[in-house]
C-alpha cells in the first residue's frame, strides 16, 4: 500500500513540469528540426507547415536546406569563425578569470563573500549594459581610441576603428562571459587542500612548478565546467557582433537570426540552428573524452 | 515581506497598465511626431503602444510570423501588396476615413494597391548618398552617382568609409540602377549581374547599416553613407545643434533614386479596429501631417499640410525633389524571386570579403 | 598569517581581473551624470538624463512589462520548479532529470528560434503571455537545481518520520517537506527573477506587438548608438541589481555556493 502511495506522490510531483517542459522545450525542439527538412514557403517560412496540413496525404520532405547550407562557402566560414572567436574567448576568460578566482579562494574566508558577491554583481546585470560599456570605451572619440590611434600613428600605421572590429566582439565575449568562468573555478578552488602545496613547497618545486603540477590538474573539472559555461553561450551570440562587429566578424547567431528575422528563410535558420547545436555537443563530447582520457577528473574526484 | 510588497505593487501596476485599452502600432524608428502621439492618445482615450521596426523585411518577418495584434502598420509599397497577396490585411471601410482629400491624387491609386484598398499613404522617404563635404572636396569626387560606392576607382579612396543599408531590396535596386536595369528586375541574369557587383564592392564597405550610420558621419569616421532623408534630416539638426565641425553634404544620383512609399494598413485580426480608424484619421488631419513632416522630416502627401510648411522646408530638393522623373518605388517580388534575392542577400551579408 | 598565501603576482593578476570587471561599469555610470550628448570628455555634472528617462512614457512601460513578466514568470518556475527538484531528489525520473538539465545547457538562441516556430505553428499571439510562457519554461530548471541541492542536505527521515506519525502525504508536503528546503525555494525564485528580469535573447524571439521588456527597449536603443539616456537606464539597472544582488545574499547565502 505504501508502495502504491509513493507511486503516485511520484507521480503528482513529477507530471506538470513534465508536461510542461514537453510542451515548452521538447516539442519546439522537434519542431524546428521537422522545419530544418521544409521547404521554404513561397511567402514566408510559414507556408510549408500550412501545406502540410492541408494536405496530409502529400509530405514533401527535403534536403535542399542542408544542401544549400552545407555547399556554400560563407557557412563553413561563419562556423569557423564563431568557433574560432569562441574559444579565443574561453582561453582569454581562463587567463583573466583564473588568477581572480584564485584570489578569491586563498582570500580570508569574511572577505570571501565580499568578494564573490563582486564577481556577481556585473553578472546580473543585463549583458547588453556590459556590451554597451565597452561601446563607449572602444568608440571612435574616445580617450582609449585616440591614445592607440596616437601610439601606432607614431609608428607609422593606418590608424584603426577599435569598435566594429573582430577585436571589440571578443573583448566583450570575454567581459560577458567572465563571470561564468570564475564561478566555477573558485568552486574548485576553494576545496584544495593547501598542505598538498605547502608539502610540494617544502620539497624544494618552485611556485610555479607546484602550481602546473598541483594546482592546475586539480582544478580541471572546474577549468571545463567553466569553460563549457563560457563556451557555449559565447558560440550562439549574435548581439555582440551586430552591435560591435564588422562585415568580417558576423558569427552562426547572425545567421540563425536572419533568417527567422529578416529574409524569412525559416528552414535554413533551422538548418543552421541545428548545425550550431551539433558544433556546440560536438565540442563538449571532444573536451569530455580528453578529460576522461587524461584520467584528471578521477584524480581530482578524490 | 517588503520584496513581497515591491511585488505585489509591481504586479498591481502590471494589471493596471494592461488594464487602459490599447492601440498597437507597428512603425519604422522616429517615424512619428510626438505631438501626434498626444493628440492621438487624448481623442482616443487609449494608449499608443508603438513596437518598432529598422527594416521593412524585419517588419514582413514578424507579421508573417502570426505577428497578430497590431492594430496599425506602417507598410512600405511593396509591403502592402505583398501583405495583401497573403491575406493578412483587411480592406478598409472608405467611409470612416475622414480627411482622405487631403491627400495629393498623384499619390493616390497607386500600382501597388489599385484604389487604395487597403492602404492610406501616409509618407515617403527619398533613399540617396549622405556624404562629408571636406573629404570629399579633397579627394576631388562628386557623389551624384551611384558609382561611388560600386566602382573601384572610387572605392580604393573611401576603403572601410562606406556604409549601405542592410536591407537587401535597397541595395539591389542602387546596383540595378547603376547598372542601367529595372530597379525592380525580376531578370535573373540582372539579379546575378547585381549581386555580381554588390559582391565585389562589399570588400570596401564598412558596415550593412540601417540604424545608426548617420552617426558614423556625424563623428567623421563614416564619409559615405546609403541614407534616408528623415535621418538626415534629423542629423543635420543635431549636428548644428552641437556646432559639428563636420559638413554633411547630400546628393541625389543621376541613375534615379528609391522612394519608398509608407502607408498605413490595418491587418485581418486588429484587435482594435475602431482604434485603428482612429489612428489613420488622426494622421490624415493637416495639423498631424504638418508635424510629421516638420519634427521627423519625412515628405508628406498631405496636400494641405504642405501648404503650412516652411518654404525653405518645401523647397528641400533631396526632401521633395522638383523632377520626379528618376525616382521609383518598389514593386513586390514574385515568391520565386523573393527566395532568390533572399538567398542571394544571406550570402553576401555573410560572407567577409576582406580587401587589402 | 593567512594572507601569506597569496603571492604577489597572483594579487596583481586578481586585482587587474576586478578592474576589468568594474571600470567599464564605472564608466557607464560616470556619464550618465555628464553633461553631453556624447560620452566623450567631461563637460559637467547634471541629472538631466534621469529627468529625460523618469518622463519617456516607454521605457517605463518596458520596465512594468519586465517586472510582471519576471514576477510570473518566476512564480510559475517556483511552483513546477519545487516539483521538480523534490521529485528529481527522491526518485529516478531519467525523462524529468534530462528535461532539467538539457535547457541549461542548450544555447539560448536555440530554445528562443524553436519556440519562436512553435508558437507561430500552434497559432499562439506572441506578446507578454508568450514570453511569460518562454521565460518559466527555462526558469524552472534553475529552480529545481537550487531545490534538488537543498534537499541533498537534508535528513530524509524526517519525512518518514511524520509520515509514520500518520501525516498525509500532502501534509506532509506542506508543513516538513517546504519549510526545511524553502530557503532553496527562495533562493531559485530568486535566480529565476533575475534571469527573467535580464533575459534578452529568448525574450527577442518571442515578443510581439505591446510587450517590449527593459532589455529589448535598450537593444533598440544601443543599436543607434551611444545616447546619455542609455548610461541613465544602465545605471539604475546596476543601481537595481546591486540593491537585489545584496538581499539575496543575506537571505540566501547557499544561493551563492
Amino acid at each position: 500500500m505504501n508502495k502504491n502511495i509513493k507511486l503516485s506522490e511520484k507521480k503528482v510531483l513529477s507530471t506538470p513540469p513534465i508536461i510542461y517542459l514537453t510542451i515548452l522545450f521538447l516539442i519546439p525542439t522537434i519542431i524546428m528540426v521537422f522545419v530544418a527538412f521544409r521547404e521554404p514557403g513561397s511567402y514566408g517560412g510559414v507556408a510549408p507547415l500550412i501545406e502540410h496540413i492541408g494536405n496530409t496525404n502529400k509530405i514533401n520532405l527535403t534536403l535542399d536546406n542542408f544542401k544549400f547550407a552545407f555547399s556554400n562557402y560563407f557557412l563553413w566560414q561563419l562556423c569557423i569563425r564563431s568557433l574560432y572567436f569562441s574559444v579565443i574567448t574561453t582561453v582569454c576568460c581562463l587567463i583573466i578569470g583564473y588568477p581572480l578566482a584564485m584570489l578569491i579562494a586563498k582570500s580570508l574566508k569574511k572577505y570571501r563573500d565580499i568578494l564573490l558577491l563582486l564577481v556577481i554583481i556585473p553578472f546580473w546585470s543585463c549583458f547588453l549594459i556590459r556590451i554597451y560599456a565597452w561601446m563607449i570605451i572602444l568608440g571612435p572619440q574616445s580617450g582609449v581610441s585616440h591614445i592607440i590611434n596616437y601610439v601606432i600613428g607614431i609608428m607609422g600605421f593606418q590608424p584603426v576603428n577599435l569598435l566594429y572590429s573582430s577585436f571589440a566582439v571578443v573583448i566583450c565575449l570575454v567581459y560577458i562571459n567572465l563571470p561564468f568562468m570564475v564561478l566555477p573555478l573558485y568552486a574548485n578552488l576553494e576545496k584544495h587542500n593547501d598542505d598538498v602545496i605547502e608539502a610540494s613547497r617544502d620539497l624544494g618545486a618552485t611556485r610555479l612548478q607546484s602550481f602546473l603540477k598541483i594546482t592546475m590538474p586539480l582544478s580541471l573539472p572546474g577549468i571545463l565546467a567553466g569553460s563549457a559555461l563560457v563556451f557555449i553561450p559565447s558560440i550562439g551570440m549574435f548581439v555582440v557582433p551586430e552591435l560591435v562587429g564588422n562585415n568580417c566578424s558576423l558569427m552562426i547567431g547572425n545567421l540563425i537570426k536572419q533568417q527567422f528575422l529578416q529574409t524569412m528563410n525559416w528552414p535554413l535558420g533551422s538548418v543552421t540552428a541545428i548545425i550550431m547545436t551539433l558544433l556546440v555537443l560536438g565540442i563538449s563530447a571532444i573536451v569530455a573524452i580528453l578529460a576522461r582520457r587524461s584520467g584528471a577528473l578521477q584524480y581530482a574526484n578524490k | 515581506m517588503k520584496k513581497f510588497c515591491v511585488f505585489t505593487i509591481s504586479l498591481c501596476l502590471f494589471k493596471l497598465a494592461m488594464a487602459i485599452p490599447e492601440m498597437n502600432l507597428f512603425i519604422a524608428v522616429n517615424y512619428l511626431a510626438d505631438s501626434t502621439i498626444v493628440d492621438f492618445e487624448k481623442n482616443c482615450q487609449c494608449r499608443l503602444s508603438q513596437t518598432f521596426f529598422n527594416d521593412p523585411n524585419e517588419m514582413l518577418a514578424k507579421v508573417v510570423a502570426g505577428g497578430s495584434g497590431y492594430d496599425v502598420i506602417e507598410a512600405t509599397s511593396y509591403a502592402v501588396e505583398e501583405l495583401s497577396k497573403m491575406g493578412k490585411l483587411q480592406k478598409l471601410d472608405k467611409n470612416k476615413i475622414k480627411g482622405i482629400n487631403n491627400i495629393d491624387a498623384k499619390f493616390m491609386n497607386p500600382m501597388y494597391d489599385r484604389g487604395n484598398q487597403y492602404s492610406v499613404p501616409y509618407a515617403y522617404t527619398p533613399v540617396f548618398l549622405a556624404y562629408n563635404k571636406d573629404i570629399f572636396n579633397k579627394l576631388g569626387i562628386v557623389p551624384n552617382t551611384w558609382a561611388v560606392i560600386f566602382e573601384p576607382k572610387y572605392l580604393k579612396k573611401l576603403k572601410g568609409h562606406i556604409t549601405v543599408f542592410s536591407s537587401s531590396r535597397n541595395v539591389f535596386a542602387a546596383a540595378l540602377m547603376y547598372l542601367g536595369k529595372n530597379p525592380n528586375s525580376t531578370n535573373i541574369k540582372d539579379l546575378d549581374e547585381a549581386r555580381n557587383l554588390i559582391d565585389k564592392a562589399s570588400g570596401y564597405w564598412a558596415k550593412f547599416d540601417t540604424d545608426s550610420y548617420y552617426r558614423g558621419l556625424l563623428r567623421g569616421d563614416i564619409w559615405l553613407s546609403m541614407s534616408y532623408s528623415i535621418d538626415i534630416y534629423k542629423t543635420l539638426q543635431d549636428a548644428k545643434a552641437s556646432h559639428s565641425p563636420i559638413n554633411i553634404g547630400v546628393m541625389m544620383q543621376k541613375e534615379g533614386n528609391m522612394f519608398e512609399m509608407d502607408n498605413l494598413v490595418i491587418p485581418k485580426n486588429a484587435p482594435n479596429v475602431r482604434y485603428a480608424y482612429d489612428f489613420i484619421n488622426t494622421i490624415l488631419q493637416p495639423k498631424n501631417a504638418y508635424a510629421l513632416a516638420s519634427s521627423t522630416g519625412s515628405s508628406i502627401p498631405n496636400k494641405t499640410a504642405f501648404l503650412l510648411l516652411t518654404p525653405e522646408l518645401r523647397n528641400t530638393e533631396w526632401i521633395y525633389p522638383s523632377d520626379m522623373s528618376k525616382n521609383y518605388t518598389f514593386t513586390a517580388y514574385d515568391p520565386k524571386t523573393r527566395i532568390l534575392v533572399n538567398e542571394m542577400w544571406t550570402e553576401i551579408q555573410m560572407q567577409c570579403h576582406q580587401v587589402n | 598569517m593567512q594572507t601569506s598565501k597569496i603571492s604577489k603576482s597572483m594579487l596583481i593578476c586578481g586585482i587587474s581581473g576586478f578592474l576589468f570587471l568594474y571600470i567599464p561599469l564605472i564608466v557607464v555610470v560616470l556619464f550618465s551624470f555628464n553633461d553631453s550628448r556624447v560620452n566623450v570628455g567631461w563637460v559637467g555634472f547634471t541629472l538631466k538624463w534621469y529627468k529625460v528617462l523618469f518622463t519617456d512614457k516607454e521605457l517605463i512601460q518596458a520596465a512594468v512589462n519586465s517586472l510582471g513578466i519576471a514576477f510570473i514568470s518566476s512564480l510559475i518556475s517556483v511552483v513546477l520548479g519545487t516539483l521538480a527538484g523534490v521529485s528529481l531528489h527522491k526518485y529516478k525520473v531519467p525523462l524529468l532529470s534530462s528535461l532539467i538539465m538539457v535547457p541549461v545547457a542548450a544555447p539560448e538562441l536555440l530554445v528562443g528560434v524553436s519556440l519562436l516556430l512553435f508558437f507561430i505553428l500552434i497559432n499562439f499571439t506572441l506578446g507578454l503571455a508568450s514570453i511569460v510562457l518562454a521565460h518559466s519554461a527555462f526558469c524552472i530548471s534553475f529552480v529545481a537545481i537550487a531545490v534538488r541541492t537543498r534537499m541533498h542536505g537534508m535528513d530524509d527521515s524526517i519525512l518518514d518520520a511524520a509520515r509514520d506519525l500518520g501525516a498525509s502525504p500532502f501534509k506532509t508536503f506542506f508543513l516538513i517537506l517546504l519549510p526545511t528546503i524553502f530557503p532553496g525555494v527562495v533562493a531559485g525564485g530568486l535566480m529565476a527573477f533575475t534571469l527573467s528580469i535580464d533575459d534578452f535573447i529568448i525574450t527577442f524571439f518571442t515578443a510581439g506587438p505591446g510587450s517590449t521588456t527593459l532589455p529589448l527597449a535598450i537593444y533598440s536603443m544601443l543599436k543607434m548608438g551611444v545616447t546619455p539616456e542609455i548610461n541613465a537606464v544602465s545605471t539604475v539597472i546596476i543601481v537595481f541589481t546591486l540593491a537585489l544582488t545584496t538581499i539575496a545574499s543575506k537571505i540566501s547565502p547557499q544561493l551563492f555556493k
